[in-house]
């Protein structure tokens, strides 16, 4: 028991638990969306596009989320607007924009002086969160959240069935950049948790476990958050008391819990359980 | 009659190809009316031409006399998809997937009503999945599956149906039991067209038939165009057409 509580003493600790729980909510949470609408390379597109934008909102003095946001966004419109013109397929348009975009932001990294971490940035810091970061990104975090919950229902839909969507006059253009930009927000505020290669894994296993224990909506969302909470504080512990990569252990946390379902999960696991 | 569906001048291309070229042709409120013709033949596209979902070159459609954006936004048309278009891994239940056929009434939070409720336990006894309503969908058999989309055009109030292609993989005792559905339907009013290239059966259901290949090669009462010399046309040979089949002539 003092194990647990005693570390959270520490300001530096409870700011992390909360702020990456907050994030680990908002990225679970989308993570349902994107993997029923098979848009997962989509998560690994914003955050890798988010690099340059980093760097350049430095140069500018902006805040740091500011520039992530633009890039992050422009680079999935980008692969939007590069997709209906060639007859290339989506991976490999996807594959191209966001390299080319990341290798510019390691390029500006190198180059600009700043007191940028590129470790930082790629694998996250949450240890380390500034005051004003952590306020930014908590609300960022809240209001996603709201939203999504919101909206769950016509993002549902948008997802299931665009042309039903469409017969009924819900403006599935409005939904569609609705959720990216929403997938761009939720980046730019795990930036600093688990940085943007590992938000790749925050964006997807939460979804995945989530989806393999039930076949209601509804209670796949609650499951991916809570298991994506659930890793988070685990990996906040375990990078205090073995010092290791904070956004490392979520993730690897995340992965063995993914791993467990797939294997035991009733219904959809590989080892089923006779129960129906 | 009526017309359910009028369809003038429509053309459509892909890529500046017709697809759909010049096409004329009315569906009678009420029939059960046959959309039949090779793949390829423009079937699908026709039917995104009259939901909106394709870019018309030209030409227009209208339904029970109103525009289609009229008559989307009443609720008056709905289209059954493709059973290979539809993720039946998607979480997402028999009641929910009915419920969807009320969200066009719904504001953006779409929390059903109390007379959402009714009517969507309407639309599932209709097509008799009361029983079923709980069921992620992709646990329901080829017939049941097609049944929860008819459901949810029911849900939705709907007086023209489209359904594309309902009947390939399925049994025939399935394909039975739906066109038992659709003329339970016609009686209470509802107006079906049911796209088809496999020519075995739909003859003996549809009371008009309209024959694509591109263009309109015949339309109108099954017994005055479902001719040997129409399909032959309509499939460039004769080729596909079984023989001693009972209702040919
Ligand atoms: N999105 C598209 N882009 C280009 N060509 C298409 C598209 N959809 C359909 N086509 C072409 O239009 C023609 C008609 O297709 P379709 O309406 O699907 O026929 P059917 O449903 O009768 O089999 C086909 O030649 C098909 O290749
Ligand atoms: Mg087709």
């Amino acid at each position: 028991m003092d194990a647990i509580i005693s570390p959270l003493q520490y300001d530096f600790m409870l700011k992390a638990i909360v702020v990456s729980s907050l994030v680990g909510v908002v990225c679970a949470l989308l993570s349902c969306f994107l993997v029923l609408k098979r848009w997962s390379l989509m998560g690994d597109a914003v955050s890798h596009s988010v690099l340059p934008g980093v760097v350049l909102a430095y140069v500018a003095g902006l805040p740091y989320s500011i520039g992530a946001f633009i890039f992050g966004l422009g680079g999935v419109l980008g692969i939007g607007y590069i997709k209906q013109r060639v007859r290339l397929k989506d991976d490999a348009v996807i594959g191209i924009v966001y390299t080319t975009l990341f290798a510019l932001g390691l390029v500006l990294v190198s180059k600009v002086p700043s007191n940028i971490d590129l470790m930082h940035i790629l694998f996250g810091y949450v240890l380390g969160i500034s005051d004003g970061d952590a306020w930014q990104v908590g609300l960022i975090a809240v209001a996603v959240t709201g939203l999504l919950i919101t909206l769950r229902r016509s993002l549902l839909l948008y997802s299931f069935d665009q042309a039903h969507a469409s017969a009924i006059r819900l403006n599935v253009n409005f939904y569609h950049y609705l959720l990216l930009a929403l997938l761009a927000l939720t980046v730019v505020a795990s930036v600093q948790t688990v940085g943007i290669v590992l938000v790749v894994a925050m964006l997807i296993t939460p979804g995945a476990i989530a989806h393999l224990l039930t076949d209601r909506f509804d209670r796949m969302l609650l499951i991916a958050a809570s298991v994506s909470v659930f890793a988070c504080i685990a990996g906040a512990y375990a990078s205090y008391y073995f010092d290791v990569s904070t956004g490392g252990a979520m993730v690897l946390v995340l992965g063995i819990i993914f791993l467990l379902t797939f294997l035991f999960a009733p219904k959809y696991g590989v080892l089923k359980f006779k129960s129906h | 009659m009526t017309s359910a569906i009028d369809i003038e001048n429509l053309t459509v291309r892909y890529h500046g190809k017709a697809v759909l070229d010049d096409v004329n042709v009315s569906v009678p409120a009420g029939a059960i009316c046959g959309l039949v013709g090779m793949n390829g033949a423009g079937k699908s596209t026709l039917f995104k031409s009259i939901m909106n979902a394709v870019p018309v070159a030209s030409g227009k459609v209208r339904l029970e006399g109103h525009t289609v954006k009229t008559a989307q936004k009443n609720g008056i048309v709905a289209y059954v998809p493709q059973t290979e278009s539809v993720d039946w891994n998607f979480p997402v239940s028999v009641r929910d997937v009915v419920m969807m056929g009320r969200y066009g009434f719904m504001n953006i939070l779409r929390r059903p009503s109390e007379n959402d409720q009714e009517l969507v336990n309407e639309a599932l006894a209709r097509v008799h999945l009361i029983d079923f309503e709980d069921r992620q969908v992709g646990q329901l058999s080829g017939g049941q599956r097609k049944r929860v989309f008819v459901a949810r055009a029911l849900a939705q109030g709907a007086t023209i149906l489209l359904l594309d292609e309902p009947f390939a993989g399925v049994d025939a005792k399935t394909e039975a039991s739906l066109v038992g559905l659709l003329k339970d339907l016609q009686k209470q009013g509802i107006t079906t067209l049911v796209a088809a290239h496999d020519l075995a059966t739909i003859g003996s259901y549809c009371d008009h038939i309209i024959l694509l290949k591109q263009a309109v090669i015949a339309a109108g009462r099954t017994k005055d165009v479902f001719t040997q010399k129409n399909i032959a046309r309509t499939y460039d040979s004769v080729f596909g057409v079984k023989e001693g089949v009972p209702w040919m002539r």
